[in-house]
């Protein structure tokens, strides 16, 4: 399966019609529509109504579109949102394997009532309570819908557990190194958010992104996400390696290529030492900085041919 | 059984005679040498060849000895280790019980066959006639250094009682582990922490060091490399794996205890001898309770100077063809 580029996402409500009508411009890798949190319990019904339309207008500027879910109404949310475009269905507050199951089995029912490859729409359960994260390693094995996983750590994650959310020190070293270590016994995907010191809070200040984008990227992390449309420009172009280190990857490279034919494991290029796992962190980059640029090109094509189409909104 | 004091790892490629010899004057307490990773598939053989000679050479210098081996080629690297002067056997990549058990029958295998024991501590006589037991087998070290090993850390150091030591092995770069902006390795900590856990749970030692940002594969600079023991041995581990001579006296030292910690425990155990004399249960310092168990760990940290100062000692006069 080809790698995903999922740099950013933009995380709305899907009743705002502000928000929605306008999410395909903002240029995100993945468009995230709620219907949990963010929607008021009096129109849960209404948003469940909206999914099926929402779905084209989050695909015109070439995202993925995935869904957040209920804990409380999935079968009813799950009918509303696998259609045909849908991307990914998330399930918050996840806290057993069993809940997987069922979520796979509806969605599998849904795919084959509408005519959509069954297994294309993929899940993700939210890890964001101690007891998810103890159930952590069979929530993952639940499905093979599950392609990603992490979590431990986060908003929900500080309620569950009683602890400060913004504290000067890696508060969720258990609870989210555990949830990689699961995504990584079983081979998935995994998403990191490093630890920096964050004692505001804010969710739209586009310097902090950044920097954290960029940190993240530096210790091996290749996702994001986010809740306001400032954070999305400077997610894409943290996550995004800039050409002098990929040049430095070709440099690598080629060190590499040179060690191997004198029969070594290990050299030396400028103090930095080369040897198989330099080479295949290079090689990475390479290939990662292709992806980005592949996704970049896409959605600027998807967005032009958007824009010479002028879509009528249909969210109200 | 009383735990050897393993402080410091040397990992060097076996195939690499003037690193080889190299090794065996810095005083390591292990010397590991390598068939795996820092041997090109085309060297192979010949750090095979290699392997009797250097396995004497580094056991006359006075340290342990131990092998790595490539899983993939288990037999072949096993075979032209288990000679009299190995102690044992380090495994990188594991990840299923099968493995642990395949490397125990082919090592058992061998050992019978060639009447091979696991030596004593540095400095003292193997008897020639003693009966094999578990103790006098050669050890299985684990290095951990994937996810699936991480999470069957319990299991796999359980698939056999040869099974004395484990450690993270290169983690960080099997599993590609960058540095976070605020010092440690991503991921680590807990990695680091779930280990020492899982290895005190099962009774086999924990070896690492708490490195840090550049401190890349185990080849970091002498400063850097205390500072990572010093902090690994306050955390848990026992001693740690290396890749560079240089690092070698950094490890022996940041394992260590230091002359501080010497005189504080000496004072713990002044204070509550003191205490007992006069009936107590316990002593009161300017610091702490010192209790039954704070008075235990301060003798037990004596203990480990004394055993350090003894491995110092016996390397300066190692027994010839021990």
């Amino acid at each position: 399966m080809p790698r995903r580029v999922r740099r950013s996402g933009l995380m709305m409500p899907i009743n705002n019609p502000r928000f929605v009508n306008n999410s395909w411009r903002r240029n995100c890798d993945s468009l995230d529509f709620d219907l949990e949190d963010s929607v008021p319990q009096s129109q849960k019904e209404y948003a469940r109504s909206l999914v099926k339309q929402v779905i084209p207008i989050g695909l015109m500027g070439g995202a993925d579109v995935s869904v957040r879910i209920n804990t409380a109404t999935p079968e009813a949310d799950i009918a509303a949102s696998a259609w045909p475009g849908m991307g990914r269905i998330a399930h918050p507050k996840t806290e057993s394997a069993q809940r997987i199951r069922e979520v796979d089995a509806l969605i599998t029912k849904y795919e084959r009532l509408r005519g959509i490859r069954v297994g294309a729409i993929e899940v993700t359960a939210m890890i964001e309570s101690a007891l998810g994260v103890s159930n952590g390693y069979d929530i993952a094995s639940a499905s093979p819908r599950v392609k990603a996983f992490g979590g431990g750590g986060g908003y929900d994650m500080s309620l569950d557990m009683g602890v400060d959310m913004f504290v000067g020190f890696n508060q969720f070293v258990y609870s989210a190194g555990e949830c990689e270590l699961v995504a990584r016994a079983l081979g998935k995907e995994f998403s990191i958010s490093v630890h920096m010191t964050d004692t505001s809070g804010s969710v739209s200040d586009a310097e902090a992104t950044y920097l954290r984008a960029v940190a993240n990227r530096k210790a091996g992390g290749r996702s994001g996400g986010g809740l306001h449309p400032n954070v999305v420009e400077p997610s894409n172009r943290g996550l995004t390696p800039p050409p002098e280190e990929v040049d430095q990857a070709r440099r690598v490279l080629s060190a590499y290529e040179e060690v191997q034919r004198r029969g070594d494991a290990e050299g030396e290029l400028n103090g930095q030492v080369i040897d198989a796992y330099e080479a295949a962190r290079a090689a990475e980059l390479i290939d990662w900085s292709r992806l980005c640029a592949e996704k970049d090109a896409f959605k600027e094509q998807k967005r032009r041919e958007a824009e010479g189409l002028q879509p009528q909104p249909t969210a109200r | 059984m009383k735990e050897r004091v393993r402080r410091s790892w040397l990992i060097v490629p076996a195939h690499k005679t003037d690193l080889v010899s190299q090794a065996s004057a810095t005083k390591a307490d292990v010397v590991v040498l390598d068939l795996e990773d820092t041997v090109h598939d085309t060297r192979k053989a010949e750090a095979r060849q290699k392997m009797r000679e250097a396995i004497q050479l580094i056991r006359n210098s006075g340290s342990e000895v131990f092998v790595r081996c490539d899983p993939d080629f288990l037999y072949a690297d096993l075979e032209s280790s288990v000679y009299r002067g190995l102690t044992g056997v380090l495994l990188p990549r594991i990840t299923s019980v099968e493995q642990v058990q395949d490397a125990e029958h082919t090592l058992a295998e061998f050992e019978a066959q060639r009447g091979v024991r696991k030596p004593p501590p540095v400095g003292e006589i193997l008897e020639v006639d003693e009966a094999r037991t578990i103790e006098n087998s050669l050890e299985l070290h684990l290095s951990l250094d994937t996810g699936r090993g991480n999470w069957d850390a319990p299991k796999l150091i359980q698939a056999s009682p040869r099974v004395r030591s484990v450690s993270l092995g290169r983690a960080d770069l099997t599993m590609d582990l960058r540095p976070e902006p605020e010092g440690d390795l991503h991921l680590m900590p807990y990695l680091m922490q779930r280990l020492i856990l899982v290895a005190n749970a099962t009774g086999v030692q924990p070896i690492g060091a708490w490195w840090q940002s550049a401190s890349r594969g185990l080849v970091d600079t002498p400063q850097n490399t205390y500072h990572a023991a010093a902090t690994g041995r306050k955390a848990g581990f026992k001693g740690a794996l290396c890749m560079r001579a240089n690092q070698v006296e950094a490890l022996n030292r940041g394992f260590t205890p230091s002359s501080e910690d010497l005189s504080q425990a000496q004072a713990i155990l002044h204070a509550f001898a003191t205490a007992q004399a006069r009936g107590l249960s316990r002593a009161v310092d300017h610091r702490q309770f010192i209790d039954q168990g704070i008075a235990g760990a301060a003798s037990r940290l004596l203990d480990l100077a004394v055993a350090c100062q003894a491995t110092d000692q016996a390397k300066l006069h190692p027994i010839e063809g021990a």
